[in-house]
């Protein structure tokens, strides 16, 4: 393990048993503390290695540690010589590898093209992690890598020493089981069978609440308003689909309704015209009166009176003007009368043709009311349109309020059947679990002697359990050992089988308030099955703990790292404290 | 009656109503439409005094007989007074 900053400690680990030491150096007062020396780090330095998350939380992201690119060299399955990974905290996002082994098929006949080193990005290494050092195939729903490695090398920061079955304090039971039961060997997909019911019965429960709700509660609603919805929106449909049917498209609407505008127009004019002419008609026939009532008794007074003031003037014989007053009256009758004709004929026309105009008129107008135009029509066909398309949508909300309000009877149908099958499943796979308790209490037994100790498998309600015991009372420095058992167990399966890498990494916090005893038969445990599985384990140990092994006759000697942490400020894994 | 008297006020006499009447006959015209121009010219030069259909032919035959007017094919005609001089 190294860095490019020359402040840090570089590690080389070997085979077997691997013991980082923190010790305390001789100019060290009593408030110097190994604490923080950076034994908790070289976990987190593996997994921020190894792809973990590079949010903003991860500490190598922060500002003492970003501008350090760090490094891990580790046997990669398919490459002989070493894959060098190198991560840094300025670029979370991507990671490193020389060689490039990210050959994009993997059963090419040529050996893996291994020159070069190449920059993949954080997801594909950690599908590359997935498929080679766990053995992943491509779809593994429930199962990650992540998870996986977590049980490998827990994290203090994430509480990963609280329970042996949960790599963080909050994980789900049934995530956890998932992943537990890949390490195992267990049918991990029957697993995750309950973390799906898990989450399904997680979004019925927000579901439930949402429905109840009573301004979100109307997004689904409920089965019985949503029927009598629907049969609305049928009739509605139905009403719409029958106007369609009996609709009539008549050509030339348009041209029709300018005809009928027309008429009217028409006919508005003619009874404007008739106003006038028989205004005039009137007026006439008073003239014809007038021309009438006319006498000639006037006429003799005014040609006498003509002889007397124009005299000189007068031209004409009385007999004349005489004539000529009778024939201008006569022709003003005439012509008044011939008027008078003329406008009652005229009238009479106009009459026969009004009524002609009203009937022309009133079938245009029948016609325009029974059908359509074209426009009409399709405006009708969209909203036929549109409430199909609400009544489908009612009917989607109708199947999920019904699959909400049947899911729960559902889940927990499917909750006894999958217990069912888990529990069949466990019973026929006695061989991996009878493996794994054996394992499980022959180490348990190395560490506390001949005391019941087993792995309790069992298909739970809630998930599948992975329980280890060993029978004691519930101390402290037990519950580590138990976990110290059970990821030694996991390990050594796992990696047996193919399905997991060959290290295990533990923090010094595994052995807090370990008994000595103890302390020393797990270290001597774990650096002989390290050996004989051809596995590598890694443990950070403050050194007067391991004084209290070799006491009780641990030889560390073979064991202990070259490099060696201190708490002078110098002496850290990254060479400075932040 | 042609000249205006106590009786007949002077926008009435016929020799002033024969007189409007001519200004009507620019061209000829039919009795009718000559009483109807006559009678519209009144009302716009606000001679509101009444002048019946018969006062109005009156008013022609004084024309008449001094020559100013006759009827030619039913329509009314000025007489160039140079032209009736020459005709007598």
């Amino acid at each position: 393990m190294s860095a490019d900053d020359s402040r840090f400690k570089e590690i080389a680990f070997q085979g077997g048993l691997n013991l980082l030491l923190a010790d305390k150096t001789e100019a060290s007062t009593s408030t110097d503390s190994r604490n923080s020396a950076g034994k908790s780090s070289l976990v987190e330095l593996v997994h921020f290695l190894l792809g973990a998350s590079g949010s903003t939380r991860n500490p190598f992201t922060k500002r003492a540690l970003r501008s350090i690119t760090f490094g891990l060299d580790l046997d990669w399955p398919d490459v002989t010589e070493t894959l060098k990974v190198r991560r840094s905290g300025a670029r979370p996002a991507f990671v490193t590898l020389q060689p490039d082994v990210t050959a994009p098929d993997p059963d090419s006949l040529f050996a893996l093209e291994t020159q070069g080193q190449v920059e993949v990005a954080i997801e594909q290494w950690n599908h590359l992690i997935e498929q080679k050092l766990f053995g992943l195939r491509d779809d593994h729903p429930g199962v990650s890598g992540r998870t996986l490695l977590s049980y490998l090398a827990r994290r203090v920061s994430a509480h990963g020493f609280n329970e042996a079955g949960r790599t963080f304090s909050r994980q789900p039971a049934a995530d956890a089981t998932t992943n537990l039961a890949y390490l195992l060997g267990l049918d991990w997909q029957l697993a995750d069978g309950y973390r799906q019911l898990a989450a399904r019965d997680a979004t019925r429960k927000q579901l439930r609440k949402a429905v109840n709700d009573p301004v979100w509660g109307q997004i689904v609603g409920s089965t019985a308003d949503l029927r009598g919805q629907i049969a609305l929106a049928e009739a509605q449909v139905e009403r719409l689909q029958g106007q369609v049917a009996a609709f009539q498209v008549v050509p030339e609407y348009e041209h029709l309704k300018d005809q009928a505008d027309e008429l009217s127009r028409r006919i508005k004019q003619l009874s404007q015209d008739d106003v006038i002419e028989q205004y005039n008609l009137d007026e006439l026939q008073q003239a014809v009166i007038e021309t009438v009532d006319v006498d000639t008794q006037y006429l003799q007074p005014a040609y006498r009176e003509l002889g007397i003031v124009l005299s000189d003037q007068v031209r004409r014989r009385f007999q004349e003007v005489e004539a000529f007053h009778h024939s201008i009256v006569r022709n003003r009758r005439r012509f008044l009368n011939e008027e008078i004709s003329e406008l009652t004929a005229r009238l009479a026309e106009r009459r026969t043709e009004r009524a002609r105009l009203g009937e022309e008129q009133a079938q245009l107008l029948r016609q325009l009311d029974e059908g359509g135009a074209l426009e009409a029509l399709t405006s009708l066909q969209q909203a036929l349109a549109r409430e199909q398309a609400a009544l489908g949508a009612l009917r989607h909300r109708y199947d999920a309020a019904q699959t909400l309000e049947s899911s729960s009877r559902q889940i927990t149908a499917k909750r006894i059947q999958l217990q069912q099958a888990v529990e069949t499943d466990l019973d026929e796979r006695e061989q991996q679990t009878s493996e794994a308790t054996l394992l499980f209490s022959r180490f348990a037994q190395a560490l506390y002697g001949p005391r019941e100790a087993f792995l309790a498998i069992q298909a739970g309600r809630e998930s599948l359990t992975i329980t280890p015991r060993i029978d004691s009372d519930n101390s402290r420095g037990i519950g580590n050992m138990v976990i110290f058992c059970f990821d030694l167990t996991l390990a050594v399966l796992a990696h047996r089988h193919g399905r997991g890498p060959d290290f295990l990494i533990h923090d010094s916090h595994l052995y807090d308030g370990v008994d000595d005893r103890q302390l020393k038969a797990a270290l001597q445990l774990a650096a002989d099955v390290t050996r004989e599985e051809n596995m590598q384990y890694i443990a950070t140990l403050n050194t007067d703990d391991l004084a209290k092994a070799t006491r009780l006759g641990f030889d560390a000697e073979p064991y202990a790292l070259q490099t060696i942490l201190t708490d002078a400020p110098t002496g850290g894994l990254f060479g400075f404290r932040y | 009656m042609i000249t205006p008297t106590k009786g007949i006020a002077p926008d009435r006499c016929l020799l002033a109503v024969g007189a409007q009447a001519l200004l009507q006959l620019d061209e000829p015209r039919t009795v009718s439409q000559t009483w109807a121009r006559l009678k519209a010219w009144r009302r716009e030069h606000h001679h509101y005094s009444p002048v019946s259909f018969g006062w109005f032919v009156l008013s022609l035959d004084v024309l008449y007989g001094i020559g100013a007017v006759e009827l030619h094919d039913d329509l009314l005609v000025v007489r160039n007074a140079d032209a009736a001089s020459l005709e007598c």
